[in-house]
């Protein structure tokens, strides 16, 4: 195959980055549905385009959709199932499920762990919700919401302390023993522990604090995302 | 007549024990490894010839496909002798590597045939093993093409490549598109195909057919595979994939059956 142009690399990109986000944007496919010139605009793409898009008033595409979304809400509601219940009471459209595969956090791969298999980043969705989460309720501020910070934390440690029940790729080899975490950011104390027997500690205590740090236990707060993938293509 | 090896699908190491009686039982000839396989996971230490399989890289990809996953896939290929390689015709999200879940079908244009054609000449370079291409469960028309059979047939023939058809997600494509069970059979290279999938499919609330590793296949199922098998004068393997956590009974139960329709169609071992 004749290599592509930039200019013809950069319009199919933007054409597969459309047809994904048609799957998973609640706002770009109800944007496409009501004006698809300027959906497509939006994204640099001219109107000929539609010819090869799906119809996607069809209840073909309509079931495709909305079941890969679906998978995705039942894994993560048994990761976060306590999570899940203190969203739906604070009720927030920018915290909701839709909002969360729209997001960058959700598309790209750069706000994941490494997958335990391996693979690296971008490969599994749960670190993906953590971080997301995190960053969009600003769980780290002393001004996020208390309840959610701490369910949240504790069921994706949980799910960590899992991972290491299994053969897992060794970056994950860093949460043994579990993870702590201030119940307010930015205090020392009272701080949280979910230990890997999956027991929870509150304490209050500064030198047991430390004492954690000093046995390897790290602060979840201070667990970033993995860094890019840079290995190439083939 | 036809000679074809029949095997099993092998995801994780709780599939161990039901291969390995399989084996013994004498109803499959390898297992079909689906990689990345789980961290430091060993299906060579069953004693079972593999065959290697993937559907973590995005073929279709205007970015191509990543290195790290298309090593891992190597690894296990070189690892196990494999004679080719399976890979899906998909997509897996929009960004140069990730993935959002199962396979997202491609656009089945033109343009991305040859993005096709191009990564999985360079697949194959890397592999320096034959490629069998596949397609996934289809819900949509495609656009471009009469249909993602032909996209699928043309991906093929242009570069060299062979195929897996998957009899259960050519089903539900047909079931979900309202198509005939032979729908553009006609239009595949039939020299090509070198192997068949088969596993079970459901109906879900959203009206539309599913794969669903976690049932048997239908009888429909059997019997165009039972068709088939007379119609594809390369074909090599049958691969009846059943779902890890599904009961073991019924693992033996659709082996069994998958047995009974190939009968002395089936390769001496």
């Amino acid at each position: 195959m004749t290599a592509l142009t930039a200019e013809t690399r950069d319009r199919l990109l933007a054409i597969q980055d459309f047809a994904i986000r048609l799957m998973f944007c609640e706002r770009t496919l109800e944007a496409y549905r009501d004006n698809p010139d300027a959906a497509l605009s939006e994204r640099g793409l001219t109107p000929e385009i539609k010819a090869q898009l799906p119809d996607v008033t069809s209840p073909q595409f309509l079931a495709e959709a909305r079941g890969r979304r679906l998978l995705h809400e039942r894994t993560l509601g048994q990761v976060f199932q306590h999570t899940m219940q203190v969203l739906s009471e604070i009720n927030d459209p920018a915290l909701s499920f839709d909002a969360f595969t729209a997001s960058d956090h959700f598309l790209t791969p750069y706000y994941a762990l490494p997958h335990p298999t391996g693979t690296g980043p971008g490969y599994e969705a749960v670190s993906k919700y953590f971080f997301w989460l995190r960053d969009t309720a600003q769980l780290r501020a002393p001004t996020g919401n208390a309840k959610l910070r701490d369910n949240v934390y504790l069921e994706f440690t949980a799910h960590l302390m899992g991972i290491l029940g299994k053969p897992h790729d060794p970056s994950y080899d860093r949460f043994t023993g579990g993870l702590f975490w201030p119940l307010t950011p930015g205090t020392e104390v009272p701080v949280r522990l979910l230990s890997d027997q999956l027991y929870v500690f509150t304490i209050n205590e500064p030198q047991k604090v430390q004492q954690l740090r000093q046995i390897g236990l790290l602060n979840l707060d201070e667990i970033e995302p993995a860094p890019k993938n840079d290995a190439g293509h083939i | 007549m036809a000679s074809v090896r029949i095997g099993a699908r092998w995801d994780e190491a709780g599939q161990d024990d039901r291969v390995s009686k399989a084996r013994e039982r004498g109803l499959i000839d390898y297992i079909e490894v689906n990689y990345p396989t789980a961290y430091d996971a060993d299906p060579y230490a069953l004693g079972i010839p593999v065959l290697a399989h993937t559907s973590s890289n995005p073929t279709c990809s205007v970015h191509g496909v990543n290195r790290t996953l298309a090593s891992m896939v190597k690894a296990g290929a070189d690892k196990a002798d494999s004679p080719w390689v399976g890979e899906h015709l998909t997509w897996l999200g929009a960004s140069e590597y990730g993935s959002l879940g199962y396979q997202i079908n491609p656009l089945f244009t033109p343009e991305f045939r040859d993005l096709a054609v191009d990564n999985l000449t360079r697949l194959r370079d890397y592999y320096d093993r034959k490629i069998a291409i596949e397609l996934s469960p289809i819900y949509v028309g495609a656009t471009a093409y009469e249909s993602e059979m032909h996209f699928l047939a043309d991906v093929a023939t242009a570069g060299d490549f062979d195929i897996i058809l998957d009899v259960t997600h050519w089903q539900i494509a047909n079931l979900n598109l309202e198509r005939p069970e032979d729908y553009a059979l006609d239009a595949m290279p039939a020299d090509r195909i070198v192997e068949l999938h088969v596993a079970g499919m459901r109906k879900g609330s959203d009206e539309m057919w599913h794969d669903a590793h976690e049932n048997l296949p239908s009888d429909e199922v059997y019997a165009v595979t039972d068709r088939l098998v007379d119609a594809f004068p390369n074909l090599n393997a049958i691969t009846f994939e059943h779902h890890p956590n599904a009961p073991e009974s019924d693992f033996f139960v659709g082996l069994e059956r998958l047995n009974e329709v190939i009968g002395d169609r089936r390769a001496a071992a």
